[in-house]
């Protein structure tokens, strides 16, 4: 009874900063923290809109179903961490590697620092349809490029072969996300500061050690962030795949957020949807604990 | 005192004023259009300003949409309570088993009801019943056959009439693959056309649906799998990733020989090459082993009402006007065979001309070929509910046959124990 009255009064005093604050909150509650809770509500009914609009609750079933009978599932599960942990190991790599040139004193850096961002700015449904028609195997750039220069001797289906699926769509992900990386990157390497090099200079550290031991390190904290965000923004990640593949052939290049699509908007099942939904909240939010726990974030918040 | 009266006042006038407004707006109904192409867009916007030309105190808003998301798109917005007026459809399955659409039969039993059933053909109409009861009005039929370019089948020394059985196909399509051209084309990249642009149009030429997997299609069912094993050597390397859109570009590229599909092909290839109209034909599927004469699958594009709407006078009203005879001679001249009776060919392929003016006369042939296929042998399409869910099964059954992964009969097993696990669940 005290804590309410405390809150009571705490509320009255400082109404307007609450009432500032009341718009983003009701923003928050109807728009992700209500869906949210919604899909886990629907995650335990067996709503099907092809059978029934009332939703009736069968527990876990859809959970069990999922994971203990749904090959499909499985499979799906693998390619998420293939997309996932592929796309953003890539682009940090190539994110580091233009960021670091970019970061060096070059001519025209201004210029160059500008046309990087052309793939992140662009649209990403005319990415997929760029990299798809690249791609193909009747007429794509690709082969042609390819068999001109004597490095194959027929056309490839590049999006159709299980051998070339993957680094495919791997290749099409990293042209579009790794300007992300760089910028973001850019800018923690030039918070370093340059007495830092200057010292290491004098220590007799240069080119690989000099990064190894001295940028590295000094970019971890940007490094972690950058990179936690990546992969929570490619775990979601669901036009790119679409576009290119459609998740197929079959659920050759299915991952869980195409699956969500596929189950609740193809085949209606919204209760079995949702159960793929939370499931892949759930695993890409213990993604991040690990990952966060990897790379000690919470050490360095003020 | 003053404030509250002030307060009441303003209530009151915004009240008069929404009023106002609403009854000078009439009705207003919501016409969900799917579509896939730019003529089809055009077809959207004359449909709207004939219904309001014709009934002043009714105002369309047309929704316009692709084909792919209809259903997807609907399915969101029937169970939020946002429910439009009518709906073009082409397969209803989904919608009756929700319950979302309205019943037609009491509509057309009413002595002024301009639409009657005998207006039709048979088979066609027939596509727009579901058990027992009308819930579309079709507007356009749709019927399947073989597509062929006659030009490469005379270089080979064949002819159309020659393409009467399996035998003859796997014949025809092993002659003309050459060079750059494949003899057969099977959209397998997307399970909608993995499913439909061959196995299904192969099914019913040897007269079974593929989504009957009892024991008494068995034989048939193995017979299909082998056809398209056999027919694998004429495929392009590119069949795994082929959409239809992909199949019709290669074949207005020159690529493919022979390809299954609907009679939305000319709407769909006139933009890519009109010139390749010149040299394709289209035969019924040829007839598979089992049968003694082949079916040829017929569907329709048809108005539906929803059972939810609050308008069902008015939509009934624009409805009618949809389904004229007038309206649907032009409808049908821009996309598919009529599914009106007493449309004049003549009138159809004058109106044909304003949408196909390089191909005036190799679309009225190709229609000509549809129309000859599709009411000896029409055979309605069957309704198949989760048909999308079989759809998916299928194809990822498909790819491993041809990949090499399966024999026809580990092919069938699985199929038919994906299939029936669907129908179970």
């Amino acid at each position: 009874m005290a804590t309410l009255s405390r809150l009571g009064h705490t509320l009255s005093r400082n109404r307007t900063p609450y009432l500032l604050l009341l718009p983003s909150v009701v923003y928050l509650v109807s728009f992700t923290i209500y869906p949210i809770l919604n899909v886990f509500y629907l995650s335990l009914t067996d709503l099907h809109l092809v059978k029934s609009l009332v939703p009736k609750f069968i527990g876990l079933q859809n959970f069990s179903d999922l994971i203990l009978n749904d090959a499909d599932f499985r499979r799906i599960v693998v390619n998420t961490f293939i997309w996932t942990f592929g796309s953003t190991a890539l682009q940090f790599v190539l994110g580091l590697a233009t960021g670091l040139i970019l970061n060096a004193r070059l001519p025209w850096r201004g210029f160059w620092r500008g046309i990087m961002l052309v793939p992140w700015v662009t649209p990403i449904v005319v990415v997929g349809i760029i990299w798809r028609w690249i791609y193909d195997g009747s007429y794509g750039l690709l082969n042609y490029y390819l068999t001109t220069m004597g490095l194959l001797n027929r056309y490839v289906v590049w999006l159709g072969e299980d051998w070339s699926v993957w680094p495919a769509i791997l290749l099409a992900s990293l042209w579009k996300g790794y300007p992300y990386m760089c910028l973001m990157l850019l800018a923690g390497l030039q918070t370093i500061p340059q007495d830092v090099y200057e010292a290491a200079d004098v220590d007799g550290a240069t080119g690989f050690r000099r990064l190894w031991y001295v940028t590295l390190p000094l970019l971890k904290p940007v490094a972690a962030i950058v990179t936690l965000v990546a992969l929570v923004l490619t775990w979601n990640n669901f036009q790119m795949i679409w576009v290119l593949t459609e998740g197929g052939p079959a659920y050759a290049t299915s991952v869980l957020a195409t699956y969500v699509y596929t189950k609740g908007f193809v085949f209606f099942q919204l209760g079995s949807g949702s159960a793929v939904a939370t499931l892949s909240i759930l695993v890409i939010l213990v993604v991040c604990v690990i990952y966060a726990r990897m790379t000690r974030l919470e050490e360095r918040e003020p | 005192m003053r404030r509250v009266t002030c307060l009441a006042l303003g209530i009151l006038l915004v009240g008069c004023v929404a009023l106002a407004g609403l009854a000078e707006a009439g009705t207003t109904l919501r016409v969900v259009f799917p579509g896939t192409s730019e003529t089809e867009k055009q077809g959207a916007v004359r449909l709207k300003q004939l219904a309001e030309s014709k009934f002043p105190d009714i105002k369309v808003e047309m929704m316009y949409i692709g084909w792919p998301d209809l259903e997807k798109k609907l399915s969101v917005m029937l169970p939020g309570g946002d429910v439009p007026d009518l709906v073009q459809q082409q397969e209803a399955t989904t919608l009756v088993a929700m319950g979302a659409l309205e019943q037609l039969d009491g509509y057309l039993a009413r002595p002024d009801s301009a639409l009657k059933k005998e207006q039709f053909y048979q088979g066609v109409w027939e596509y727009s019943i579901y058990d027992g009861k009308t819930y579309t009005i079709p507007i356009r039929a749709i019927s399947y056959g073989l597509l062929v370019r006659e030009d490469l089948l005379t270089q080979a020394g064949m002819k159309l009439s020659d393409l009467k059985t399996w035998d003859d196909l796997k014949k025809a399509a092993k002659a003309l693959t050459k060079g750059n051209v494949y003899g057969y084309g099977y959209p397998l990249g997307l399970p909608r056309f993995a499913w439909r642009e061959g196995p299904y149009i192969a099914g019913y030429s040897d007269n079974f649906d593929i989504s009957d997997t009892s024991e008494a299609t068995k034989s048939k069912y193995l017979e299909m799998l082998r056809l398209f094993k056999d027919l694998q050597p004429s495929m392009s390397p590119t069949t795994k990733v082929m959409g239809l859109r992909e199949a019709f570009q290669t074949w207005g590229l020159g690529n493919i020989a022979l390809m299954p599909s609907g009679d939305f092909f000319v709407a769909n290839l006139y933009p890519i090459n009109p010139k390749i109209l010149k040299v394709t034909r289209v035969v019924a599927f040829p007839k598979g082993p089992s049968a003694q004469k082949p079916w040829a699958p017929v569907a329709n594009v048809g108005w539906a009402m929803f059972k939810g709407s609050q308008n069902k006078e008015a939509a009934w009203k624009v409805m009618q006007l949809f389904c004229s005879l007038e309206n649907l001679t032009e409808e049908s001249a821009m996309l598919n065979t009529p599914a009106r009776r007493d449309i004049d060919m003549g009138k159809l392929s004058q109106a044909a001309a304003k949408f196909y003016p390089d191909a005036v006369e190799d679309n009225k042939k190709i229609i000509g070929d549809f129309v000859a296929n599709a009411h000896p042998i029409g055979v309605p399409m069957r309704k198949i509910l989760r048909r999308e869910e079989m759809e998916v099964a299928f194809q990822k059954v498909m790819i491993e046959m041809l990949d090499g992964k399966l024999t026809p009969e580990q092919a069938y097993d699985r199929i038919k124990a994906e299939i029936d696990k669907i129908k179970r669940g």
